[in-house]
Formats: structure tokens, sequence, C-alpha cells
């Protein structure tokens, strides 16, 4: 199952194992940008969940219910930089990195 | 038939995944007049998100309408960044955004005080100082040290030597938070600039006071003045240093293993930096909230996704320049931006939780901001200015030039022998302020060389528990030492009139070494004690080696993170 796109939220079964990569922009064939701290869900505690990433790519297990996926991106390029989220072919953001960082969303139901 | 059915569905969907492979391989640059489009619709910061979309024939133009735009929170810093201004409308006080910025700061603070090799003590020069070699880094804030010893000098000395950062304390005048970083070329300037100022403590001396007569009958009524001892704390030195920083390049192999490094032991920090963002990003996204959402904005998103397609299809269709149909596209989307935005902060608590996450996005690119400093490594070089006034001897003016190089180790996890050491060399030429008429010397005092290994230890590469240091000094000094005089420097009963710039040679011309052994004791939260033993092949006013030990304490107030945040208003 991959997740499917929509308007303000993205759906995928519940428990559904998704995997999302960092890519550069074209013309970019590389870049230095990586994940930074990457936040789903909550613990017991209800304090957001950080989940391991590896420079250029995260996986999670899709939760029941709403929640969105916190992604902090960060880059040492002194240009602003525009990066690809990408599950496979699929363009799920292009966020741009400005002042060595930024921080976007990916709001995913489970159901 | 079949196989004709089969070919042509085959060809198809070749077609179609060719044009799939176009719109995504496309790359996407913005013009100077697209640029101006997005400007004149408010939408500059989402002009390259915009013309992609616009140019792409999957999503508007596609089966089921929707894009990935649609929720402009998903571009969380560029939408927070904007929806501040109307969310401060709503909500001025607020109490979270305090929160995440303290969080915030006690993760530049840490990242700010682990550094093991910062100069909190005095020049070389100092009575007193327990540092043989100066250091290119310095406080963000204020720092101060206590310490007795000496070194080139013959006489012990204790001195108090404060420092001070020019931009930690501009910002602590200005009320601004002191481990934030000002976005301002003049912040940029000041940043490298610290100031020292070392004071001589229990310096003895005396003052001639008039007697108002004999208090007993033993005592001949001779007796009109006395010699009174005093011991005050008196101006020792005064110096100014500018950290050169090395220019990086973010092609280049080695900074980007020292970024990837900075990141790796700045990753704790970055996400306790991060943790307020991921918390009211699941308040403003989440569950029920975002249905609400949804609710209140589907007949904008339906008017935007038509007027959309519409210019996406006329652009098309027209060919050529396109630029009038791409701006009806980002007229249509600011139209749906702004509904989504005044129905977001229409949701309980949502203006408060933006702002709030307006800061805190802020305080953590901040800290992402420390990291990559970090990454740049120690200061290629540092100029220093000093003015030593030391007491008994003529002021001089040093210039100094300080160059290090720090062992970073391969990896951050792990310790190797050179991990966190640091190399240090200067180079130091003293002229005298002022050279009387007359003088038996020049105005060129000496020059000096010194280098100095530091190597961390115990702890984490992070935090060690201390550091011990070697370090060796070379001063050459083209005349004996000048000392100043007065009728106390005079054995008792010199009868000698002395007029008041009294000087006389002492010492010997020529080099004089140092060598010392020294240990950092480093406690938590900037309290340092360096403890240190120096050899020398004679001191400044006598021949004859000498050993002798140092002892101090220092603290770094940037550790004070907490005193020196912004006052609320």
């Amino acid at each position: 199952m991959t997740l499917q796109l929509g308007s303000l939220f993205n759906s995928d079964a519940t428990g559904s194992q998704e995997t999302i990569t960092l890519e550069p922009s074209d013309p970019k064939t590389t870049t230095q940008a990586t994940f930074g701290p990457v936040f789903y869900g909550t613990d017991s505690q209800g304090s957001p969940q950080q989940i391991p990433t590896n420079d250029t790519s995260l996986t999670i297990t899709v939760l029941k219910g709403i929640n969105p996926l916190a992604i902090t991106l960060v880059s040492p390029e002194k240009e602003d930089e525009t990066v690809l989220l990408k599950q496979g072919n699929t363009l799920l953001l292009d966020p741009t990195i400005r002042n060595h960082s930024t921080v976007c969303t990916i709001v995913i139901k489970g159901t | 038939m079949t196989g004709r059915r089969f070919h042509r569905g085959l060809g198809l969907l070749v077609f179609l995944s060719v044009c799939f492979t176009m719109s995504l391989a496309q790359p996407v640059k913005v013009t100077p007049a697209q640029q101006r489009i997005c400007d004149r619709h408010n939408e500059s910061l989402m002009c390259e998100q915009l013309l992609r979309e616009f140019q792409s024939t999957r999503e508007l133009l596609g089966g089921t309408p929707s894009s990935r735009v649609d929720n402009p929170f998903n571009f969380t810093e560029t939408f927070v960044n904007k929806a501040a201004g109307k969310a401060l409308l709503r909500q001025i006080e607020s109490e979270f955004a305090a929160q995440a910025k303290e969080a915030a700061q006690t993760a530049l603070q840490t990242i700010s005080t682990s550094a093991a090799n910062n100069q909190n003590g005095g020049a070389p020069s100092a009575s007193g100082s327990t540092n043989l070699v100066s250091k290119p880094t310095t406080t963000d804030f204020i720092s101060m040290a206590a310490e007795s010893g000496a070194f080139t000098d013959t006489i012990n000395g204790t001195t108090m030597t404060i420092q001070a950062n020019a931009l930690g304390l501009t910002k602590y005048f200005a009320n601004r938070p002191v481990f934030e970083r000002w976005k301002s070329t003049a912040a940029d300037a000041i940043q490298p600039l610290s100031f020292t100022v070392t004071l001589n403590l229990a310096q003895t001396g005396s003052t001639t006071a008039t007697t108002a007569g004999s208090a007993n009958a033993v005592t001949p009524p001779s007796i009109a003045s006395v010699l009174l001892p005093t011991n005050n704390a008196s101006f020792s030195s005064f110096a100014a240093n500018y950290v050169i920083y090395r220019p990086y390049n973010p092609q280049e192999k080695s900074f980007l293993d020292s970024w990837r490094k900075a990141l790796a032991t700045s990753k704790d920090a970055l996400a306790v930096a991060a943790k307020p963002i991921a918390s009211l990003i699941n308040k403003l996204q989440s569950g029920e909230g975002i249905e609400a959402l949804q609710i209140k904005v589907q007949t904008s998103l339906d008017e935007w996704h038509k007027s959309g397609a519409d210019a996406e299809a006329a652009a098309r269709a027209h060919g050529g320049d396109t630029d009038s149909f791409f701006e009806q596209f980002v007229s249509a989307y600011s139209k749906y931006e702004d509904a989504y935005t005044d129905a977001l902060l229409s949701l309980p608590n949502a203006p408060k939780q933006v702002l709030d996450l307006n800061n805190a996005v802020a305080a953590f690119k901040d800290a992402v901001y420390t990291v990559l400093d970090k990454a740049r490594g120690t200061p290629l070089a540092t100029l220093s200015y000093l003015y030593s006034a030391p007491e008994g001897k003529p002021a001089t003016h040093n210039i100094t030039a300080v160059a290090s190089y720090l062992f970073k180790g391969d990896n951050p996890q792990k310790r190797t022998p050179l991990t966190g050491a640091q190399l240090t060399a200067n180079f130091t030429t003293s002229i005298y302020a002022t050279v009387p008429a007359g003088a038996a010397y020049g105005r060129l005092r000496d020059f000096q060389l010194s280098g100095e290994f530091d190597k961390p230890f115990g702890g984490t590469p992070a935090e060690p528990r201390g550091t011990l240091s070697l370090a060796g000094y070379g001063q050459y000094q083209y005349d004996p030492t000048v000392l100043n005089i007065t009728a106390g420097n005079l054995v008792p009963g010199t009868n000698i009139a002395l007029p008041g710039d009294a000087q006389v040679l002492l010492g010997t011309a020529g080099w004089l070494g140092v060598a010392q052994g020294k240990i950092v004791i480093n406690l938590k939260q900037g309290l340092n004690i360096p403890i240190a033993v120096k050899w020398s092949n004679k001191t400044d006013l006598l021949k004859g080696s000498d050993v002798r030990g140092q002892v101090g304490l220092s603290y770094d107030l940037s550790a004070l993170s907490k005193l020196i945040s912004p006052s609320k208003n």
C-alpha cells in the first residue's frame, strides 16, 4: 500500500510501513540536505514521538486516525535549496530549505 | 485484433509514462517575471512550488483534482511565517512560546559552553594569568576568572579577568535572547569582537598620611607623616580581540565531514529544539481539528481547483508566453490560502498555537545555525590588541596573532587519542606606550612566540571533565626590564630625591623561556578550575630559573541562560 494523495491529508492503511526519501530537485542531481529530527505520533505521555531517520530516508508505520508527520530538514548550503520528498516516484512535498533549515508537514490519515 | 489492441494499449501506456516522466523531470526555474507575479500576490516564498504545480499535468488537471499545495500548512515554516501576522491580531500573549524559546535557549547554551578550549582567564602577560598561550575563542556572553601566579614576572600576582562578547552584550541590552541568531549584517560584524579587562587584586602599596601628633610620650614629635600599607585592585590591562573565521565551502569534503559530525554531536540539542514544533503541529493538524478545517475550506478549495485547472489548461492551449495564465493561477491560490488561513485561525486556540509555532521554528533555525558555526571549526586566527599597564612597569601596546587547529577525530561517537585536542600558536610583539627622553632602551620591548597542546579528557567528547595542557613560551627582550621606581623601592635609609618618572633597568636582555603543564577541571555549566605549574629559565627582574604554581577559578556566565533570557513585558 502507498500513501493516497489527498488535499489536506493523505490516506493509507493503518499499520502499513511507508518509506519517504529526500531527493534533490532538478536540475541538481545531488543534495547535501538531510533529515533533522522527525516526529510522528505521540508516546504514552502524549509527547511527540521522534522516529529514526538516516540522512535521506525515513520509514514510518501508519497510525490510526489523522496524525501529522513533522519533518525538519537541514542543509549546509549557503543558497536556498528546494528538495523533493517522495514515496517511490510519487512527489509528496517540495519544501525549500532557507537559511540552512526548514520545517514541513505531511498529514496522514490511517484508515 | 487482440494483439493490435494490446500494442495500442502498450503504446498509450508508454506515451503516458513519457508524459508523466517529463512532467516530473522538467526543471522548475522561476523567471524574474514569474517571481514578480508571486510577489504581487503575496506568494513570494511559494513561487517555485506553484510553478511546479502549474507546469505539472498530473494534479489539478488529473482525474482526482488535488495538489500538494492544497494544505498550505504542509510548508510549515513558510505558512506560519505568513500567518503569524494574522494570528498576532487574534492573540498577542503566548505562554507556550516562552517555553519553546527557553527549551531552545537551553540547547544553545549547552552547545555554547561545552567548548573545551575557550579562554576565560587573562592574557599571558597579565600577572596571575594561568594561560601561557591565548586561545582563539572566548565567551559568547560574559565570563569572569580569578587567577593567581606569574609566568615571566618575578612577582606573583592575583588577577580578576572579565571578558565580554560585543554581540552577546548588545543582545542583552537590547532585551533579545543572547543565544539566538540576530539576522543583521551589523550583528554578524560584531559577533567576533570581544573585550577583556584584567584587574590586579591584592595589590600592595603605600600611602603617605600626615599624623595628628604623637600618641604617647615615647614617640618623637618630629614624626609628621607615616606610610600606610594599601591593598587595592588596580587596572592591569585591556584587550580587544577580533576573530577571523575560516570561510567555508559546502562542497568541500572536509567541511561536509565537519557538518555531519556537528549534526551528530548536536543531535540531542536539535531534538530538544524541534520537539515543541512537533507538539504544536500535532495540535494544529491532528484528528478532529483538520476534519473541521476541511469542512470550513471545502468551498474555497473547490474554487481554487477549478480556477487553477482552468489557468493550467488555458496555458497549455495557448502555448508561448504563459505568464498571464500563471498570474491567474497564483491569484486563485492566494485567495484560497487566505481562506485557509482564516479558517485555521478560527479554530479554538489556533492563533496562539500558530504564533508559538512561528517562534519555535525560528528557535530551531537558530539552533541549526549554531551547529553550522560549530562545523566551521575553530577560527582561522584571532587578532588581538592589548594595552597593559603592569604595576611598577611602563605601559605597553601588544599585538597578538593567534592560530589554532582542532583535531576532531573521524567518529563523533567514538573517542580517539586526538579527539577534541587543540593545537594553538601565538605570535606577539610588544612596544612601550611612551619612551621618555634620554631613555637607555628602545620603543620595541620584545616579541613572543608560544604554543600549546590541549587534550580534553573524561566525560564525553562534547562535554569533557577536564583538559590537560602542555605549553611552551619564548620571549626575546631587546633590553633589560624597565622598572618604575618610587621611594618605596629604595633601600631603607637611602636619601635620594626621585623624579616622578624615575626608572631603572633590571634583569637581562635576551631569551626568556617558560614551560607549563596545566590541568583544567571542568565543573558543570561553565565553571572551571585551572591548576598549573611552570618552569622558566629566568624571570623579568631576576636571573636564575624559577618554578611556580598557578591556580584559578573561572565562570562563563553564558551558562546562566535563564538569568540572561529577555525579560517579559
